[in-house]
This record gives C-alpha cells, sequence and structure tokens, in this order.
C-alpha cells in the first residue's frame, strides 16, 4: 500500500498489531483528513501565487494576449496543478518554475518596452491583409489565413463583405482591425459641420447597496447630495439601491432593488 | 518605482537562484556525510563489527530524520520514503546469518543517497 506521509504510513503500521485498518477507518479516525487538508492548504497557496503571477503579468485579457503571453499563461496554470493535484510533490516544485517564468515574462517586456527590435521580435509585426481595397493573397497564405477567415472576422467587425475595406491590418494580438472605405464609413461630426460632445463615462455612486465613497470626489457630489437625490426618487436608504449612476450633466441613473417597495 | 518591473524581477531570479545554489550545497554536504557513514558501517560489517556497523547505522539513520523536514520541502517524498525504509531493512538485517542482505542494502542505500544529490547537480544530463 502506498503512503504519502511517513507518519501516516507509521501510525498505521503501529496499529497492525491490534488488525489490519482499511482507509476507510483511518477516514473515520479523521487521520485521512491531513490528506485533503494539505491538498486544501496547497490548493490556496498555489490559487494565491497563480493570481500574483498573472497579475504582475499586466491587465491584458486572454483575447489581447500576445503568443509568447499566452504559453506562459497557460504554462503557469499547468505548473500549478501538478503540485496541487500530488501531495508527494513539494510545492516548491511548483512555486520556482511559476516565480521563473513570471521574472523572465516581467524581464522580456520591460526589455521589448526599451528596444524596438527584440519587441518586433517577441511581437510580430502587424501585417497588411487588405491594402487599398485589394486582398493581399499572398500575405494571407504566409500567415494561412483562409478567406473563410477573413470573412468571418469581418462579419465579426460588422462589415458584411471585403468590398467594403479599404484597409484591412492583422494585429500582433490575432485580432483584425478594420477601416471601411470613405463611400461607407459613417463620417465625422465634422464633415456635418456637427460641434460634437466628447463623451463623458457616468460615474457610478451606488453599487448592489453599497455607496462608493472613493467616487465621490470625482463625481464632484457628497454622500448628503446621493441620499437627498435617493429622497426625491422616494428611496428611503441607499441600501434598497441596485446601481446609480451620474453622468457630467449631473443626470443620475436610478435602479432600485427589485425587491424593493418605495 | 517605474522601474519596477526591471528590478523585481532581478530580484525574485537572484533569490531562486540563491536558493537552489543553497539547497545543491546543503544536498552536497548531506550526501558526503551520510554517504561516511554508509561506507564505515559496510567495512565494519565486512569484517564482522557489529556493534559498530549498529552505532554507524544509527548514526546515519538519526542524521537523515534531523535532514528529512528540510529535505521533504525540496526532494520527492517518494524518494525519502524508499531511503527511510531501506534503512529500516538495513537495520534490522545486522546480523551474522543475513549480513549478506545487509551489505546489499547499504550499497543499494548509497546509491540512492548519492542521487539526492547527482539530480541536484548542474551538468547537462540533467538539465537535458
Amino acid at each position: 500500500m502506498f503512503y504519502i506521509y511517513p507518519k501516516l504510513a507509521e501510525s498505521h503500521f503501529d496499529r497492525r498489531k491490534n488488525g489490519f485498518r482499511s482507509f476507510t477507518s483511518l477516514y473515520v479516525a479523521g487521520e485521512m483528513d491531513l490528506i485533503m487538508a494539505v491538498s486544501l492548504i496547497r490548493t490556496i497557496i498555489l490559487y494565491f501565487l497563480i493570481i500574483i503571477a498573472l497579475r504582475g503579468m499586466g491587465k491584458r485579457t486572454i483575447g489581447e494576449l500576445q503568443p509568447a503571453e499566452l504559453v506562459v499563461t497557460i504554462l503557469i496554470s499547468e505548473l500549478a496543478a501538478i503540485p496541487m493535484q500530488d501531495s508527494a510533490i513539494p510545492i516548491i516544485y511548483g512555486i520556482i518554475p511559476i516565480l521563473t517564468l513570471l521574472s523572465c515574462e516581467l524581464l522580456i517586456s520591460y526589455v521589448s518596452l526599451k528596444n524596438l527590435k527584440i519587441r518586433m521580435l517577441l511581437e510580430g509585426r502587424p501585417s497588411i491583409i487588405i491594402n487599398k481595397g485589394i486582398i493581399d493573397q499572398q500575405e494571407m497564405s504566409r500567415l494561412r489565413y483562409t478567406i473563410d477567415d477573413l470573412t468571418e472576422e469581418l462579419r465579426l467587425n460588422g462589415v458584411a463583405s471585403p468590398d467594403l475595406v479599404y484597409t484591412a491590418i492583422m494585429e500582433t494580438n490575432g485580432k483584425l482591425s478594420v477601416f471601411l472605405k470613405s463611400d461607407y464609413a459613417p463620417p465625422p461630426a465634422n464633415a456635418m459641420n456637427v460641434k460634437a460632445e466628447e463623451a463623458q463615462i457616468p460615474v457610478s455612486l451606488i453599487s448592489d447597496g453599497r455607496l462608493i465613497t472613493e467616487n465621490l470626489a470625482s463625481a464632484k457630489v457628497t454622500e448628503q447630495w446621493v441620499i437627498d437625490e435617493l429622497l426625491n426618487n422616494k428611496i428611503s436608504d441607499i441600501k434598497h439601491v441596485f446601481f446609480m449612476c451620474i453622468d457630467s450633466n449631473r443626470k443620475t441613473l436610478i435602479i432600485p432593488k427589485e425587491n424593493y417597495d418605495s | 518605482m517605474k522601474k519596477i518591473s526591471l528590478y523585481l524581477p532581478i530580484i525574485i531570479l537572484s533569490l531562486l537562484m540563491l536558493f537552489s545554489f543553497g539547497h545543491i550545497f546543503y544536498i552536497r554536504n548531506l550526501n558526503e556525510k551520510l554517504n561516511q557513514h554508509l561506507k564505515a558501517a559496510y567495512s565494519a560489517a565486512e569484517k564482522g563489527n557489529y556493534e559498530e556497523c549498529k552505532k554507524y547505522t544509527d548514526n546515519f539513520i538519526s542524521d537523515f530524520e534531523k535532514a528529512e523536514p528540510l529535505l521533504q520541502m525540496t526532494i520527492h517524498h517518494s524518494e525519502l520514503d524508499n531511503i527511510k525504509w531501506t534503512a529500516e531493512r538495513m537495520r534490522k538485517y545486522n546480523t551474522p546469518e543475513v549480513i549478506d542482505q545487509y551489505l546489499a542494502e547499504n550499497a543499494v542505500l548509497q546509491k540512492m543517497v548519492k542521487h539526492l544529490y547527482t539530480k541536484e547537480m548542474i551538468i547537462p544530463q540533467n538539465i537535458i
């Protein structure tokens, strides 16, 4: 029988004088819990390590990862899973490679930030797939990018046909940037002599019954103003609000909680 | 603060290298110490000096048990368990009737202990 922990094995052997004890009886006696508790603690440690490693790599989401970053992300999760599953493997076997990968990734990011040549080498360069309305078949062949891939990406960009496109660029993260021909592109406001206001992002003030105090200053309001605004809308307590935000014109949007009766 | 993305990985890598080299150094010393006990026990057993053989065997087990908590953090547990169980078997074979088995177990243990160090060495065979 295989024992993960010598102490557990010893206790098992010691008791063999009084008859063999099955793993079920060990479990009932609470000794099996040791193995589970170890797995639990290891999982928690590695979970936080993965979070730190991924946060350290930056804020980019999976869809925006460069090929090398994607590989590192997959590797980190794979490395963490090994000592998580097998208690006989020291946790350090997972920690050292994860920290090494994180450090290499940070170093490479720093170097590519400072050096354009290294950045080009590591991340590649964007490729022009459609140039001045003409599909570059040679470039598509080099990228092993089919016409089906192209039409699919165009549809995802809201473009029905390639002949509407003036320029399409395959970015280094694998996404396609599409620029329509001027006949099909929506005209900018200045082309129509219209004075358009810059879009302002509304500031959240209440989220799920909690006042976001750190946003009050940027919204130029006070807590009392928020309470008064709620009272104007016949809501007596912040806890009864699901969501509240304010825009640059001091116009508020208040969504009460479903189970709240005003 | 701006260069944290440069300094942080350098600090982490330096600490990891320090830890790795420190570990190799520790394992090398431990390997020498444990193998000295085993070799002394082996030659005592060959000469039929069972008391001295027992003394060296006990010294080996005691030194290994002292190092075990640290080794468990860095070495695969199955490797340590094998050494522990082989050492226990070897202790039981320290009698004139089964001394050949004692010598065999001792030789196996010497290889096992040496392997703890050789697999940590920075040599092409280990890297490749």
